[in-house]
């Protein structure tokens, strides 16, 4: 082992990471990451570590606590990290660290270390540690094993976001993969929905998932926090360390097969023109341009990947949380998870719209066409494929969603699904041309987003999740129906937005353009 | 005989640098022109700017006799450009790119599905139907950006390094179509490192030097001939005796190497 050239490695991730902040955005980053942090520390000391210990003190079932408590927090930045693509970005990839004189054995911890060291996981251990220092401040933990436990529940819980980002991944790239990806999201979007009642009206189940549950990592490492007799943290270690080996294990293993060559052999061309046909329909100066950029969103594995999730997310912004109160609340969140819908697909690309074409955006100026059709191609190429999402929400709402039919519900949905996908795309074309980020067009993961694509995907989300959630609990669903005309009317007014980005958008691309060249050939 | 291009006092600044100074050339008609400098002298900004990607701070420029400016749409459909980082877009196969740069200089289909098939053909690209332009090596990506080029047979050309990572073969299949090029009538300006290229093939040359200044252009056809190059009072009988006395020697002692 060489420590020395691996903690050398490390360092040189983070002062990568502090090059970042040498540019506005980075700056703009830094502060609101530092911000969070800070925040974030404290509310999890206080509230998450303390408060947790405080109530296993008075509950009396510090376990049971510490279980609900670090099972959230590890799906949560699970999940977090898996959906934004922190913590999982390879730093440096094995053929990059073979420059350096380093053992196979060497490159691989060296690879995991800068990984595990990704700023995320420091929150999660954060997270978890304020657990642990809080029921040992409360008297009902054990402070060394609990320790040992919070550390161990991160290393699993870094391997299990490696192996499920890797998996995915490869699932996006093989064929038929795609399919698996649709069937698995829809699964765990709906399974909440479908156990939760299974589990409120079976005698006895609850105590049997609790029983499993005991193997699962979080609730040993909730033993390890609690426990006094041997009898009790010795099987919860092997939990955790069985847990590991084996995530170590699939993960070598998904990492090997990935790293095979993808054997693009030899091959005579073949002219597919399905692209040129669908293009067509925006008219015969448009159709090469937007040819192209059709190609670019469905060879994307981030854009494919994201499209199939847009359907199942729609059905969990409807369905989650939103039952027992009758069928037309459905309907109200609905209007949150169509608004959604249309955007969600397309927005990794159609909020840094000439990010993934490296050297390539120097060729649009090189083409006899005026720079606005650049613009006008890229743009309309995410409303094509964000309405075709919409349409087949729609269908699907008609033809499935257990609420009774209303002729008003159909324009109030597309409504808010067509006009929420032109008020994202109008903002898309201005973060594309004032925040643009040069990214890797290959990546499945990682948040490849800029500054101003990030606030705009994120804010746009939750605007959409919370708005519901309000709309639905301050405003009766049959006064919601009457205004059936505002989605319209709102429909109507993004498009007006719409077109007024494109065109005013036109000019700044034009005058912008070094400085977008210089951001998307990465010489800024 | 209109000039292919003419510019005067072309000035482009980045901020506080100056790229290019004050730079005026003509380039005859049907001639193959090298353009030549030392690293960062401002050459692929002087392209950048004849081309419309960059705009000039001062300066005029015409091309094949008329203006040329960042929205001259019907001059560009008559030049073609093969930039040093290639403009790629390398998510598309060899063929989908070429067939795309066909369409937009308005071949129809037909005319631009042939002559896909024949340039593949051509530059020995015409197995590579899987695979994406980002999975082809640096000669290769160079091939095609050259191919993507010349696709619309333009009366102007622009070649940034076009030789290099090129192998030999290739080399004399790209010399033959510039020299068939030439021969048409059409103009070729050419930047390259390699000065015996230039050499062989340029009739013409300008050099300049840091920060853009043009400090040489002439007929470079009596090297060829065995001849010699009066400049400064002194004879030069290679280009790159001229190119080194023009832009400076540098040599670096490095005692550990």
């Amino acid at each position: 082992m060489n420590p020395q050239m691996i903690l050398r490695l490390v360092g040189l991730r983070y002062q990568l990471l502090w090059a970042q902040t040498r540019t506005r955005n980075g700056r703009i980053a830094l502060f609101f990451a530092g911000y969070t942090f800070a925040l974030l520390i404290m509310l999890l000391l206080a509230g998450g570590g303390f408060g947790a210990g405080m109530v296993a003190m008075r509950s009396g079932n510090a376990e049971r606590v510490a279980q609900a408590v670090l099972g959230g927090l590890f799906l949560n930045s699970l999940m977090i990290s898996v959906v934004t693509g922190f913590g999982i970005n390879v730093a440096f990839t094995d053929a990059a660290l073979r420059r350096f004189p380093l053992s196979a054995r060497e490159r691989l911890t060296a690879r995991h270390l800068t990984g595990i060291l990704e700023p995320i996981w420091l929150f999660a251990l954060a997270m978890f540690l304020g657990l642990s220092f809080g029921m040992y401040g409360f008297g009902t933990g054990n402070l060394g094993l609990g320790t040992v436990g919070v550390v161990l529940l991160l290393m699993v819980d870094y391997l299990a976001a490696r192996v499920l980002a890797t998996l995915i991944e490869w699932l996006s790239r093989v064929r038929g993969g795609t399919a698996i990806l649709f069937v698995l999201l829809i699964t765990i979007c709906t399974l909440p929905a479908v156990l939760t009642p299974w589990l409120t009206a079976a005698h006895g189940s609850k105590q049997a998932v609790l029983a499993i549950l005991r193997y699962t990592p979080p609730f040993a490492a909730a033993a390890l926090m609690t426990g006094r007799d041997a009898g009790r943290w010795l099987p919860a270690l092997g939990v955790l360390a069985a847990s590991i080996a084996a995530l170590t294990a699939v993960l070598v293993a998904l990492e090997r097969a990935a790293a095979r060559p993808r054997g693009s052999v030899a091959a005579a061309i073949t002219w597919d023109d399905r692209y040129e046909r669908v293009a067509s329909i925006f008219g015969p100066v448009m159709a090469p341009l937007i040819g192209r950029t059709l190609r670019y969103y469905v060879r994307s594995n981030k854009v494919r990947f994201n499209y199939i999730a847009a359907i199942p997310a729609l059905a969990f912004m409807t369905f989650a949380n939103a039952g027992g109160h009758g069928p037309l609340h459905y309907f109200v969140r609905a209007l949150g998870g169509f608004t959604v819908a249309g955007f969600l697909g397309t927005a990794a690309m159609s909020t840094n719209q000439f990010g993934f074409d490296a050297s390539g955006f120097r060729r649009y100026f090189l083409l006899p066409v005026p720079p606005a059709a650049i613009l006008r191609a890229s743009s309309y190429t995410a409303l094509y494929l964000g309405g075709l999402l919409v349409a087949a929400a729609l269908v699907l709402w008609l033809a499935l969603a257990p609420v009774p039919f209303d002729a008003r519900m159909p324009p109030m949905l597309l409504g808010c699904g067509l006009g929420g996908l032109l008020l994202f795309n109008a903002l898309a074309i201005w973060t594309s041309l004032l925040s643009p980020r040069r990214t890797d067009f290959e990546s499945t993961f990682g948040n490849q987003l800029s500054l101003g694509g990030n606030v705009l995907l994120i804010g746009g989300i939750m605007s959409c999740i919370f708005g519901v959630i309000i709309l639905d609990k301050k405003v009766d669903p049959g006064v919601v129906l009457s205004f059936w005309w505002a989605p319209v009317a709102g429909g109507v007014a993004a498009l007006v937005f719409y077109l007024y980005s494109l065109r005013w958008g036109a000019s700044i691309f034009v005058s912008r353009r070094e400085s977008l060249l210089n951001t998307i050939e990465g010489r800024s | 005989m209109t000039p292919a291009i003419e510019v005067s006092h072309l000035t482009k600044n980045y901020g506080e640098n100056v790229a290019v100074d004050n730079l005026s050339l003509t380039v005859p008609a049907g001639t193959l022109f090298g353009f030549l400098g030392p690293n960062g002298s401002g050459k692929s900004t002087t392209i950048g700017c004849l081309t419309g990607l960059l705009d000039p701070n001062a300066g005029e420029i015409r091309i094949l006799g008329e203006p040329f400016g960042n929205g001259s749409v019907s001059l560009k459909r008559r030049m073609g450009v093969m930039p040093e980082s290639l403009g790629l877009f390398d998510a598309l196969y060899a063929h989908e790119f070429l067939f795309f740069q066909a369409r937009m200089f308005g071949l129809d289909e037909e005319t631009a599905r042939r002559r896909v098939n024949e340039l593949l053909a051509a530059m020995e690209l015409e197995r590579t139907g899987k695979k994406r332009l980002s999975e082809f090596s640096a000669g290769m990506r160079k091939r095609v950006a050259f191919a993507a080029a010349v696709i619309h047979a333009p009366e102007l050309l622009f070649l940034d390094e076009p030789f290099e990572s090129i192998d030999p073969a290739g080399v004399a299949s790209i010399k033959q179509w510039l020299h068939k090029i030439t021969a048409q009538g059409r103009t070729i300006f050419l930047t390259t490192h390699v000065l015996e290229t230039v050499e062989r093939l340029c009739q013409q040359v300008a050099i300049i030097t840091r920060p853009g200044k043009l400090v040489w252009q002439g007929d470079i056809t009596a090297l060829d001939r065995d001849g010699v190059i009066s400049h400064d009072g002194r004879e030069f009988r290679t280009l790159e005796e001229l190119f080194l006395h023009l832009t400076g020697e540098r040599y670096a002692e490095l005692d550990w190497l």
